[in-house]
């Protein structure tokens, strides 16, 4: 796995943002009779809030702005924007652009979008901080959120009753006296077919067909532009990968489970989550979950679960954490990391109706 | 992992009565043997054997047997 260790950067601060369309997952567990029940207490979902006609961007936006505020950086201090999203606005162009735009942030900035999903916050973590470490920069915004329940079918359980909505804004800067941060990160793309929209792009183009919904395996309803997921593959690769993922970022910070205040990962299914933990011998109280209020918000997930169980002792002490991501690609990355204490202003809820327009 | 022991450990999974498998049974015939059921056999066979069980073997499986099978080394 590639290791890289970054010196003299410092998470200043973060923010998250939902729709304010929380939505029970029995609501729609109903469709698929005792099976949603034993999904959902699977899953652990209770709600998730679901985005409507909202754009990932929207919700990065509302955070981004309250962040902002939080922390009085002015915007025309901002080096870099970073905008991590599978559910950009458009092909093109780049949604970092346009949030580049509605936030009023200075010419004097780059811009650039990566596609990333579960290991996605992490990726942008690691490559705003080598733009302030290797690129001299001074202030980064890494803007991760995407709204995957706009392309899960309502019909197929695999996914219906799992992701919510959700953007995230981190801010990043120079300090000379940051702790470094340790990070170890990985991709093995056999997984590709495992989690994967297959129309809709430039190898199978959207077509009248592809939009068709039509029966699938185990009765799941879907079309080629859904979401498709293969949960035992993911599980298996997760089982995999994560352990030694885990014992590696350890090992290149040189702590031990003991030493990690809180082990923070994206919350892909409590069930996941809750063998895995069992399986590297972490304590369950170590174990940020933010499953049952918001379900799966793929790359936001993390800052999210971060800001729900840690918001408190972030915002007055420093804490040693262990963020990781992995899923879709299949891809993964971790990050060892001393943080606080920083800003983190209260969760943003954004209507459905709100106007997206600068 | 003997074959009792696998056998109650898969009826809890499935919430069956303990000794209503033999092993004989068609997976195709066993009450609550779904994708969900095959998520908690993975999670079984990996904490129990420290084996990471293929999705791939598992679909190919025909009868419990066949699963029993598949927590051997």
């Amino acid at each position: 796995m590639a290791a890289s260790t970054i010196s003299n950067v410092r998470i200043a601060g973060l923010a998250n943002a939902v729709p304010r369309n929380a939505r029970p997952t029995d609501a729609d567990a109903a469709l698929f009779g005792v099976d949603g029940a034993k999904v959902v207490a699977n899953s652990g979902v209770v709600q998730r809030s679901l985005a409507g006609s909202l754009c990932a961007s929207d919700l990065c936006f509302a955070a981004a702005r309250r962040l902002l505020t939080g922390l009085d950086w002015a915007p025309d201090t901002i080096d870099a924007i970073i905008f991590v999203s599978q559910t950009p606005d458009y092909i093109l162009p780049a949604t970092s652009c346009s949030l580049h735009g509605r936030l009023g942030l200075s010419k004097d900035c780059a811009a650039f979008d990566v596609n990333l999903g579960c290991s996605g916050y992490v990726y942008g973590l690691w490559t705003a901080s080598l733009l302030i470490a290797g690129g001299n920069l001074r202030r980064v915004l890494l803007l991760a959120g995407d709204t995957i329940s706009r392309i899960s079918a309502p019909r197929d359980r695999s996914v219906a009753l799992l992701f919510g909505d959700a953007g995230s804004a981190t801010a990043l800067e120079r300090d000379d006296a940051a702790a470094p941060l340790m990070f170890v990160l990985g991709t093995d793309g056999a997984g590709e077919r495992a989690l994967i929209v297959p129309a809709g792009g430039f190898r199978t183009p959207r077509t009248p067909e592809t939009a068709v919904r039509t029966e699938r395996e185990n009765g799941n309803i879907r079309s080629d532009e859904d979401l498709y997921m293969n949960g035992a593959e993911i599980f298996t690769f997760t089982l995999r990968e994560l352990p030694p993922l885990i014992q590696s970022v350890l090992s290149a910070a040189g702590w031990g489970l003991d030493a990690v205040d809180s082990f923070v990962f994206h919350q892909a299914n409590l069930f996941m989550l809750q063998h895995l933990a069992k399986r590297m011998r972490i304590p369950l109280e170590k174990l940020a979950l933010a499953l049952s209020e918001y379900g799966n918000t793929s790359c936001a997930s993390i800052p999210l679960a971060m800001d729900h169980c840690l918001r408190d002792t972030l915002r007055t002490r420093d804490s040693k954490l262990v963020l990781a991501g992995f899923g879709v690609g299949f891809s993964w990355a971790a990050v060892a990391c001393r943080l606080g204490p920083c800003v983190i202003p209260e969760l943003t809820y954004v209507d459905l109706d709100v106007p997206t327009a600068a | 992992m003997t074959k009792k022991e696998f056998l109650t450990l898969l009826t809890e999974i499935l919430e069956l009565p303990t000794d209503s498998l033999t092993g004989a049974e068609p997976l195709s015939e066993v009450e609550g043997w779904d994708s969900l059921a095959v998520l908690n056999f993975i999670a079984m066979v990996d904490e129990h054997c420290g084996i990471t069980v293929s999705p791939k073997r598992i679909v190919d499986c025909k009868t419990v047997d066949d699963l029993y099978a598949l927590t051997k080394p």
